[in-house]
C-alpha cells in the first residue's frame, strides 16, 4: 500500500511516516502543494493525506486539480479548523474524508482503513434516476430543479439505492454495505435513514421513489414510475 | 423635525428656541386678536350710543328742529336736522354753523338707520343718520368723535407689541436655566460612565430617587454597568482557573521528559503514555477553553443536518481503540438534528470521554429518534453521581472528586460545554442512575426543522 504525504510540518511528517511505515505502508512526504501535485500525477497511490494549510497551492486546490483531472484516489484532508476552513468544505472539494488536528494517530490509522475498504469511486458522473441526480464527489443532490440537503450517510444510502434503481435490496445488505459488516448498533438505523430520505425528498410515506417492499427491503424507482 | 440648521444645537439650546419662538407667536397672535376685539367692541359701544341717543332726541324734537339749551345727551355728541340736500335746519348747539355731517347716499333707504365714518376739521367722527319721526323728510345726523377710541386701541397695541416679545424673552430664560437644571444629572451621568475603566467597574451613576424619567434612565445604566462588571468578574475567574488547569499537564509532561532515563523500556514506555495523556489533557482544555471563550457571540459555523449516530459511532471507535473498556452501541439507531456540526461533535466526545473516565468496565451508547427531538444516552457503570450534585457537574471547573478525577484525566470544563452546546441548540441534558450502578445522561434535541424542509443552500 503507497500512500502519499503532502504536509509541510516536518515534525508531523515524520511521526504519521514513521508510524504508518510500522503498519506497513510505503509512504512518500512533499511538503508542498505543487510538488504533491506533481508527484500525484507520476505514481500511483492508493491513499493521498494532504494538509490544507500549505505554501504555495493550498489543500484545497490540490483536491480540486486531481479530481478535474480524472484522478479518483481517495484523500484524506487535515484540517487545521480555523473556522474559515471546514470540514463541509473539504467534502466538498472532492475529499473523502477529513481529520482535524492535532488528531490521534490510531484515528488516523482507522480512518486510513475505512477509505481503503471503501469502493472506490472512478466516475465523476453523478448518478441519475428520473429526476433524481445525486453527484457524490461535490455531495450535491437534485429532485427536479430543487437542490436537496443531504448528510454524508444519507447521500451514501441513496447512492446505494440509486446504483440498484428498480431492483429490491435487502436491509441488511444496505447495513453492511454502508456500516459495515461488522455493526454492532441498532439495525433498525437503515429505517431510520430511509425515513428521513423520504421526507427530504417530500414523499408520501411510501410507494413513492422509495417502495418499502414488506419483509424484504426497499426498491428505488424514477419519480412518477408505476 | 430638526432642520439642518438646529441639527448642530445642544438640547437645552432648541428646547429653549423652541419655546421662545412658540410663545412669541402664539401671544403675538394672541395679543392682536385682542386688540381688534377690542378696537370692534368699543366702536359698537360708540355706535350703541349713538343709536340710544338719537331715540332720545328723536322724542326732545317733535315740532323745534333746535334743541333746547341744556338738552343732556352724550358729551361730544353733535345733533343736526338735516334735508336730503345737506340743508342743516337744526341741531344741537355745539352742532351750530357746522355743514352737514352726513347725508344720504342716492339709493339709500330714507327709513333706516346708516352709519358714517367721517370727520370734522380733522377729527374722525362716526356719525349715525335716521329718519326724524317728527319730521316728515328730514334726518337726523348724530356725530360723534372717536379721537379716544383710536388713541385707545393704538395704545393698547403698542403694549402688546413691545410686551410680548419682552415675555418672550423671559420665558426663554427661564427655560434655559431649567433645562440646563434638568439636564445636569445627564450630563453628571455621561461624565461618570466616561470615567469607568475595567478596574473600577464597581462604580454606579448616581441617582435621585426622583423616579422622573433621568433618573429611571440613571437605574438602567446602573443595572448595565452591573452586568458588565458581573460578566468581567465572570471571565477573570475563568482565566484564573483555567490558568493553573492549563499549567499542570504542561509541567507533567515536562518533568516526565527532563527525568526521563534511557534505559528500562518499560519505565521510559510508562512515562511516555503518562505524558501522551497530559498532552491529550492539554489539548481536550485548549479546545474547551476555546469553544467556551468565543461564547454564542460567534458562532462561525452555520447550521445543517447532523447524523448523532455517526458522532456516537465515531467516539464509540474510538473508545474501543484506546481503552479496554466493552463498548456497547446495540441502542445507536438514527437521529438526525438541524445545528452545528462541531459543537455537537463536541457534546459527544466530552461526554463520551467522561464516561470513559468514570467506567469500571463498559460504556453504553443510545441514539433514538422521538416525534420531536432526538435522545442520546451514553451510560457507564462507575461510580455514579450523586443525586445533590447533579446540577453543579455541569458547572465549569466542578469535579466532585478533585484528585482523583485529574489523574483520570478531567479538568473540568468537559460537562459544562455540554451543557452550553445542548443549551444553544435548545435541548436539555440530565444525569440519572445507571442500572445496576454507575451514571447515565441523556440529552434530548430538538430535530429543528428549518420551515421548508428541503433548503436549498448546501450548508
Amino acid at each position: 500500500m503507497r500512500i502519499l504525504l503532502v504536509e509541510d510540518e516536518r515534525r508531523v511528517a515524520s511521526g504519521v511516516r514513521r508510524g504508518l511505515e510500522a503498519e506497513g505502508f510505503d509512504v512518500d512526504i512533499e511538503t508542498d502543494g505543487a510538488s504533491g501535485l506533481a508527484r500525484a500525477g507520476q505514481v500511483s497511490y492508493d491513499i493521498v493525506i494532504l494538509d490544507i494549510m500549505l505554501p504555495g497551492l493550498n489543500g484545497f486546490q490540490v483536491c480540486a486539480r486531481l479530481r478535474e483531472r480524472g484522478d479518483w484516489t481517495p484523500i484524506l484532508m487535515l484540517t487545521a479548523k480555523t473556522g474559515e476552513y471546514d470540514e463541509a468544505e473539504a467534502l466538498d472539494t472532492g475529499a473523502d474524508d477529513y481529520l482535524t488536528k492535532p488528531f490521534s494517530f490510531v484515528v488516523l490509522l482507522a480512518r486510513l482503513h475505512a477509505l481503503l475498504r471503501r469502493p472506490r469511486r472512478d466516475a465523476a458522473e453523478p448518478l441519475v434516476v428520473g429526476d433524481l441526480r445525486l453527484d457524490p464527489s461535490r455531495h450535491r443532490c437534485w429532485l427536479g430543479t430543487t437542490e436537496i440537503s443531504l448528510t454524508a450517510r444519507e447521500m451514501e444510502v441513496l447512492s446505494h439505492l440509486m446504483q440498484r434503481a428498480g431492483l429490491v435490496v435487502a436491509k441488511s445488505e444496505i447495513l453492511a454495505d454502508i456500516w459495515g459488516p461488522e455493526f454492532e448498533g441498532d439495525p433498525n438505523i437503515v429505517e431510520v435513514y430511509i425515513r428521513h430520505l423520504r421526507r427530504k425528498l417530500e414523499e408520501p410515506s411510501d410507494n413513492g421513489i422509495i417502495t418499502t417492499i414488506r419483509g424484504v427491503g426497499y426498491r428505488l424507482d424514477a419519480r412518477g414510475a408505476p | 423635525m430638526t432642520s439642518p440648521r438646529l441639527a448642530g444645537w445642544s438640547l437645552r439650546a432648541r428646547v429653549t428656541a423652541a419655546g421662545l419662538l412658540g410663545v412669541l407667536v402664539l401671544l403675538g397672535v394672541c395679543g392682536l386678536a385682542v386688540v381688534a376685539y377690542f378696537e370692534s367692541t368699543l366702536l359698537r359701544q360708540v355706535d350703541d350710543g349713538l343709536v340710544g341717543d338719537s331715540e332720545f332726541v328723536a322724542r326732545v324734537l317733535p315740532e323745534v328742529a333746535q334743541l333746547p339749551p341744556g338738552t343732556v345727551v352724550h358729551r361730544d355728541v353733535l345733533v343736526q336736522v338735516v334735508d336730503p340736500e345737506g340743508v342743516v335746519f337744526g341741531g344741537s348747539e355745539n352742532a351750530e354753523g357746522l355743514p352737514a355731517l352726513a347725508s344720504l347716499e342716492p339709493g339709500e333707504d330714507p327709513q333706516a338707520m346708516h352709519f358714517r365714518d367721517t370727520e370734522l376739521d380733522g377729527e374722525p367722527l362716526r356719525a349715525l343718520i335716521r329718519p326724524s319721526e317728527a319730521f316728515e323728510g328730514l334726518q337726523l345726523v348724530l356725530a360723534r368723535p372717536v379721537g379716544q377710541v383710536d388713541t385707545a386701541v393704538a395704545e393698547i397695541r403698542r403694549l402688546v407689541l413691545a410686551g410680548v416679545p419682552l415675555l418672550s424673552i423671559a420665558l426663554g430664560v427661564l427655560l434655559w436655566l431649567v433645562t440646563g437644571r434638568a439636564l445636569r444629572p445627564v450630563d453628571d451621568m455621561r461624565s461618570t460612565v466616561e470615567e469607568i475603566e475595567a478596574s473600577d467597574l464597581g462604580r454606579r451613576v448616581p441617582t435621585s430617587g426622583r423616579d422622573d424619567e433621568i433618573d429611571r434612565l440613571a437605574a438602567t445604566v446602573n443595572d448595565m454597568l452591573g452586568r458588565l462588571e458581573a460578566s468581567v468578574e465572570r471571565q477573570r475567574r475563568l482565566v484564573a482557573d483555567a490558568s493553573h488547569e492549563l499549567r499542570s499537564p504542561i509541567a507533567g509532561v515536562r518533568v516526565q521528559l527532563e527525568t526521563e532515563q534511557t534505559g528500562d523500556a518499560e519505565v521510559v514506555r510508562e512515562s511516555r503514555a503518562e505524558a501522551l495523556e497530559d498532552l491529550r489533557r492539554l489539548q481536550q482544555l485548549i479546545d474547551d477553553l476555546l469553544l467556551l471563550a468565543s461564547g454564542d457571540a460567534a458562532r462561525h459555523e452555520p447550521e445543517r443536518w447532523v447524523d448523532l449516530d455517526e458522532l456516537v459511532l465515531s467516539q464509540a471507535e474510538q473508545l474501543r481503540r484506546t481503552t479496554s473498556l466493552h463498548i456497547d452501541v446495540a441502542g445507536v439507531s438514527g437521529g438526525q438534528v438541524y445545528g452545528h456540526a462541531a459543537e455537537l461533535e463536541r457534546l459527544v466526545g466530552n461526554l463520551a470521554s467522561n464516561a470513559a473516565r468514570h467506567a469500571e468496565s463498559r460504556v453504553s451508547f443510545e441514539v433514538r429518534e422521538r416525534t420531536d427531538l432526538v435522545e442520546l444516552t451514553i451510560a457507564d457503570d462507575g461510580a455514579g453521581v450523586p443525586e445533590a450534585d447533579r446540577s453543579r457537574i455541569f458547572e465549569r471547573f466542578t469535579r466532585l472528586d478533585d484528585a482523583r478525577d485529574r489523574d483520570r484525566g478531567g479538568a473540568g470544563l468537559g460537562l459544562a460545554i455540554v451543557a452550553d452546546v445542548v443549551a444553544g441548540h435548545g435541548g436539555e441534558v440530565a444525569v440519572e442512575d445507571a442500572e445496576p450502578n454507575g451514571a447515565r445522561f441523556v440529552v434530548r434535541i430538538r430535530k429543528s426543522k428549518p420551515s421548508p424542509p428541503a433548503p436549498t443552500t448546501r450548508r
